[in-house]
Protein backbone atom coordinates (compact mmCIF):
# COMPACT_ATOMS: atom_id res chain seq x y z
CA UNK A 1 0.00 0.00 0.00
CA UNK A 2 2.59 2.49 0.84
CA UNK A 3 4.89 1.57 -1.96
CA UNK A 4 1.54 2.22 -3.85
CA UNK A 5 1.21 5.87 -2.51
CA UNK A 6 4.71 6.48 -3.25
CA UNK A 7 4.75 5.65 -6.77
CA UNK A 8 1.42 7.89 -7.57
CA UNK A 9 3.26 9.79 -5.46
CA UNK A 10 6.28 10.20 -7.81
CA UNK A 11 4.20 10.03 -10.81
CA UNK A 12 2.34 13.04 -9.76
CA UNK A 13 5.75 15.37 -9.16
CA UNK A 14 6.88 13.81 -12.44
CA UNK A 15 3.55 14.76 -14.33
CA UNK A 16 4.19 18.30 -12.13
CA UNK A 17 7.74 18.63 -14.25
CA UNK A 18 6.31 17.65 -17.79
CA UNK A 19 3.53 19.99 -17.54
CA UNK A 20 6.23 23.00 -16.67
CA UNK A 21 8.32 21.25 -19.57
CA UNK A 22 5.76 21.25 -22.47
CA UNK A 23 4.76 24.73 -21.53
CA UNK A 24 8.29 25.77 -22.01
CA UNK A 25 8.62 24.35 -25.13
CA UNK A 26 5.21 25.46 -26.72
CA UNK A 27 5.61 29.49 -25.41
CA UNK A 28 9.27 28.66 -27.20
CA UNK A 29 7.32 27.89 -30.31
CA UNK A 30 4.41 30.44 -29.92
CA UNK A 31 7.03 33.32 -29.10
CA UNK A 32 9.00 32.44 -32.22
CA UNK A 33 4.96 32.47 -33.90
CA UNK A 34 4.67 36.07 -32.58
CA UNK A 35 8.17 37.78 -33.49
CA UNK A 36 7.60 36.35 -37.04
CA UNK A 37 6.23 39.53 -38.68
CA UNK A 38 6.59 38.80 -42.35
CA UNK A 39 3.78 37.11 -43.66
CA UNK A 40 3.40 35.91 -47.24
CA UNK A 41 -0.19 37.21 -48.34
CA UNK A 42 0.04 35.27 -52.20
CA UNK A 43 1.31 34.36 -54.79
CA UNK A 44 -0.19 35.45 -57.86
CA UNK A 45 1.08 33.87 -61.28
CA UNK A 46 0.30 35.72 -64.51
CA UNK A 47 0.59 33.73 -67.34
CA UNK A 48 0.79 35.46 -71.19
CA UNK A 49 -1.90 32.35 -72.12
CA UNK A 50 -4.51 34.06 -70.01
CA UNK A 51 -4.17 37.53 -71.29
CA UNK A 52 -4.15 36.59 -75.17
CA UNK A 53 -1.85 36.60 -78.48
CA UNK A 54 0.51 39.27 -78.59
CA UNK A 55 2.50 39.63 -81.87
CA UNK A 56 6.24 40.07 -82.41
CA UNK A 57 7.11 44.02 -81.46
CA UNK A 58 3.41 44.68 -80.51
CA UNK A 59 2.71 46.89 -77.37
CA UNK A 60 -0.35 45.59 -75.61
CA UNK A 61 -2.03 47.33 -72.41
CA UNK A 62 -4.15 45.07 -70.26
CA UNK A 63 -6.53 46.53 -67.77
CA UNK A 64 -9.11 44.73 -65.54
CA UNK A 65 -11.85 45.96 -68.50
CA UNK A 66 -10.21 43.49 -70.87
CA UNK A 67 -8.66 41.07 -68.18
CA UNK A 68 -11.23 40.59 -65.41
CA UNK A 69 -8.11 38.92 -63.26
CA UNK A 70 -6.24 42.03 -63.22
CA UNK A 71 -8.77 43.77 -60.82
CA UNK A 72 -8.40 43.49 -57.27
CA UNK A 73 -5.66 41.10 -57.87
CA UNK A 74 -4.52 41.54 -54.40
CA UNK A 75 -7.35 42.28 -51.61
CA UNK A 76 -6.04 42.11 -47.85
CA UNK A 77 -7.80 43.13 -44.81
CA UNK A 78 -4.95 44.94 -41.64
CA UNK A 79 -5.88 44.98 -38.47
CA UNK A 80 -2.70 47.59 -37.79
CA UNK A 81 -1.89 50.58 -38.66
CA UNK A 82 1.39 51.04 -40.94
CA UNK A 83 2.41 47.53 -42.59
CA UNK A 84 4.05 47.54 -45.57
CA UNK A 85 3.47 45.69 -48.55
CA UNK A 86 6.40 43.91 -50.67
CA UNK A 87 6.21 42.43 -53.80
CA UNK A 88 8.71 40.37 -55.18
CA UNK A 89 8.67 39.23 -58.99
CA UNK A 90 10.54 37.50 -61.13
CA UNK A 91 10.18 39.77 -64.06
CA UNK A 92 13.91 40.29 -64.58
CA UNK A 93 13.91 36.52 -65.68
CA UNK A 94 11.06 36.63 -68.37
CA UNK A 95 11.88 36.26 -71.85
CA UNK A 96 10.27 37.11 -74.77
CA UNK A 97 9.35 41.03 -73.99
CA UNK A 98 11.28 44.21 -74.87
CA UNK A 99 9.11 45.56 -72.40
CA UNK A 100 7.00 43.82 -69.56
CA UNK A 101 5.80 46.38 -66.63
CA UNK A 102 2.99 45.91 -63.97
CA UNK A 103 1.54 48.65 -62.59
CA UNK A 104 0.16 48.34 -59.21
CA UNK A 105 -3.12 50.65 -59.05
CA UNK A 106 -5.18 51.30 -55.49
CA UNK A 107 -8.36 49.93 -56.44
CA UNK A 108 -9.58 50.02 -52.56
CA UNK A 109 -7.82 52.44 -49.93
CA UNK A 110 -8.74 53.09 -46.66
CA UNK A 111 -7.72 56.50 -44.92
CA UNK A 112 -7.35 59.98 -47.04
CA UNK A 113 -3.34 59.12 -48.15
CA UNK A 114 -4.13 57.64 -51.10
CA UNK A 115 -6.71 57.97 -53.14
CA UNK A 116 -8.36 55.06 -55.94
CA UNK A 117 -6.51 54.68 -58.93
CA UNK A 118 -3.43 56.10 -57.42
CA UNK A 119 -0.39 53.88 -58.47
CA UNK A 120 1.22 52.14 -55.87
CA UNK A 121 4.04 50.64 -57.57
CA UNK A 122 5.52 49.71 -60.99
CA UNK A 123 7.13 46.41 -61.57
CA UNK A 124 9.17 46.26 -64.62
CA UNK A 125 12.16 44.22 -65.71
CA UNK A 126 14.37 46.38 -64.43
CA UNK A 127 13.35 46.89 -61.65
CA UNK A 128 11.12 43.24 -60.59
CA UNK A 129 10.82 44.24 -56.68
CA UNK A 130 8.75 47.07 -54.61
CA UNK A 131 9.50 47.54 -51.20
CA UNK A 132 7.00 48.83 -49.70
CA UNK A 133 3.71 50.31 -49.80
CA UNK A 134 2.96 51.77 -46.70
CA UNK A 135 -0.89 50.73 -46.00
CA UNK A 136 -1.14 53.37 -43.10
CA UNK A 137 -4.52 52.63 -41.90
CA UNK A 138 -6.68 49.65 -40.96
CA UNK A 139 -9.69 48.02 -43.19
CA UNK A 140 -9.64 46.21 -46.43
CA UNK A 141 -7.43 48.16 -49.49
CA UNK A 142 -7.18 46.29 -52.74
CA UNK A 143 -4.96 46.41 -55.76
CA UNK A 144 -5.52 46.54 -59.96
CA UNK A 145 -2.99 45.51 -62.00
CA UNK A 146 -2.10 46.77 -65.15
CA UNK A 147 -0.07 44.89 -67.85
CA UNK A 148 1.92 46.70 -70.68
CA UNK A 149 3.85 44.04 -72.56
CA UNK A 150 6.06 44.63 -75.63
CA UNK A 151 6.94 41.05 -77.67
CA UNK A 152 10.40 41.23 -78.79
CA UNK A 153 11.44 38.91 -82.07
CA UNK A 154 10.78 34.79 -80.95
CA UNK A 155 10.65 32.01 -83.89
CA UNK A 156 7.73 30.18 -82.47
CA UNK A 157 4.94 31.04 -79.59
CA UNK A 158 6.76 31.76 -76.59
CA UNK A 159 4.75 30.72 -73.27
CA UNK A 160 5.81 33.18 -70.22
CA UNK A 161 5.00 33.41 -66.85
CA UNK A 162 5.43 36.34 -64.12
CA UNK A 163 5.28 35.46 -60.60
CA UNK A 164 4.74 37.98 -57.69
CA UNK A 165 5.09 37.09 -54.08
CA UNK A 166 2.87 39.67 -52.35
CA UNK A 167 3.86 39.59 -48.77
CA UNK A 168 3.24 42.08 -45.28
CA UNK A 169 5.59 43.47 -42.98
CA UNK A 170 5.45 45.69 -39.72
CA UNK A 171 8.45 47.38 -40.16
CA UNK A 172 10.24 48.86 -43.76
CA UNK B 1 -36.42 28.91 3.49
CA UNK B 2 -32.61 29.38 2.50
CA UNK B 3 -30.46 31.39 4.57
CA UNK B 4 -27.72 33.32 3.15
CA UNK B 5 -24.08 31.92 3.33
CA UNK B 6 -22.00 34.64 5.66
CA UNK B 7 -18.46 35.90 4.24
CA UNK B 8 -16.36 33.41 6.51
CA UNK B 9 -18.77 30.81 4.68
CA UNK B 10 -17.73 31.93 1.27
CA UNK B 11 -13.87 31.95 2.48
CA UNK B 12 -14.40 27.93 3.76
CA UNK B 13 -16.19 27.09 0.52
CA UNK B 14 -13.73 28.79 -1.67
CA UNK B 15 -10.80 27.68 0.03
CA UNK B 16 -11.82 24.01 -0.37
CA UNK B 17 -13.20 24.69 -3.99
CA UNK B 18 -9.00 25.79 -4.29
CA UNK B 19 -7.13 23.63 -2.41
CA UNK B 20 -5.28 20.97 -3.77
CA UNK B 21 -7.52 17.58 -4.94
CA UNK B 22 -7.80 15.80 -7.81
CA UNK B 23 -10.81 17.66 -8.47
CA UNK B 24 -8.59 20.45 -8.71
CA UNK B 25 -5.64 18.98 -10.26
CA UNK B 26 -7.69 17.76 -13.01
CA UNK B 27 -9.77 20.74 -13.55
CA UNK B 28 -6.68 22.92 -13.93
CA UNK B 29 -4.91 19.89 -16.01
CA UNK B 30 -8.35 20.33 -18.20
CA UNK B 31 -7.71 24.27 -18.61
CA UNK B 32 -3.57 23.31 -19.23
CA UNK B 33 -4.87 21.55 -22.42
CA UNK B 34 -6.90 24.04 -23.21
CA UNK B 35 -4.84 26.56 -23.14
CA UNK B 36 -1.99 24.75 -25.19
CA UNK B 37 -5.08 23.56 -27.48
CA UNK B 38 -5.70 27.33 -28.25
CA UNK B 39 -1.84 28.44 -29.25
CA UNK B 40 -1.02 25.22 -30.74
CA UNK B 41 -4.40 24.82 -33.34
CA UNK B 42 -3.75 26.35 -36.36
CA UNK B 43 -7.41 28.04 -36.68
CA UNK B 44 -7.97 29.79 -33.32
CA UNK B 45 -4.25 30.05 -32.01
CA UNK B 46 -1.16 31.85 -32.56
CA UNK B 47 -0.26 29.62 -35.92
CA UNK B 48 -3.02 31.43 -38.00
CA UNK B 49 -0.83 32.96 -40.75
CA UNK B 50 -2.86 36.32 -40.66
CA UNK B 51 -0.67 39.70 -39.96
CA UNK B 52 -1.22 40.67 -36.55
CA UNK B 53 -1.68 37.30 -35.45
CA UNK B 54 -5.88 37.35 -33.81
CA UNK B 55 -6.70 37.20 -30.84
CA UNK B 56 -4.10 38.83 -29.31
CA UNK B 57 -1.43 36.01 -28.80
CA UNK B 58 -0.33 37.77 -25.07
CA UNK B 59 -3.48 37.10 -23.41
CA UNK B 60 -3.47 33.02 -24.48
CA UNK B 61 0.17 33.10 -23.21
CA UNK B 62 -0.74 33.98 -20.34
CA UNK B 63 -3.51 32.00 -20.42
CA UNK B 64 -0.99 29.34 -20.61
CA UNK B 65 1.46 30.53 -17.83
CA UNK B 66 -1.20 30.65 -15.30
CA UNK B 67 -2.52 27.10 -16.22
CA UNK B 68 0.72 25.84 -16.55
CA UNK B 69 1.52 27.05 -12.92
CA UNK B 70 -1.74 25.64 -11.36
CA UNK B 71 -1.33 22.35 -12.90
CA UNK B 72 2.19 21.99 -12.20
CA UNK B 73 1.64 23.02 -7.96
CA UNK B 74 -1.06 21.02 -7.46
CA UNK B 75 0.33 17.75 -8.82
CA UNK B 76 3.52 18.75 -7.13
CA UNK B 77 1.56 18.98 -3.92
CA UNK B 78 -0.39 16.35 -4.07
CA UNK B 79 2.61 14.20 -5.56
CA UNK B 80 4.24 15.39 -2.24
CA UNK B 81 1.41 14.58 -0.08
CA UNK B 82 1.73 11.06 -1.44
CA UNK B 83 5.27 10.86 -0.99
CA UNK B 84 4.38 12.12 2.95
CA UNK B 85 2.04 9.64 4.24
Amino acid sequence: MKKGRRLSGLLLIMLSITIVGVSAYVYEQASQTITQTIIEIATITLKNSALGNLNEGETQTYTQAGVANLGDAISLTTTTANVYLHLDSDLDSVSGYSTYSIVVKFSQVVGATYSVGDTATTLTVGSPDYSSIDLDATGTWAFDFEITTTASSVSSDTPSTVTIIVSAESTV
Amino acid sequence: MKSRMNFPEIINRTKSLVSPSYFTLIASIAAWIASIVLIMFPTIGLTTPVYPPNPTPVYQLIFLGVTTCLASLYSAILGYRQLKE
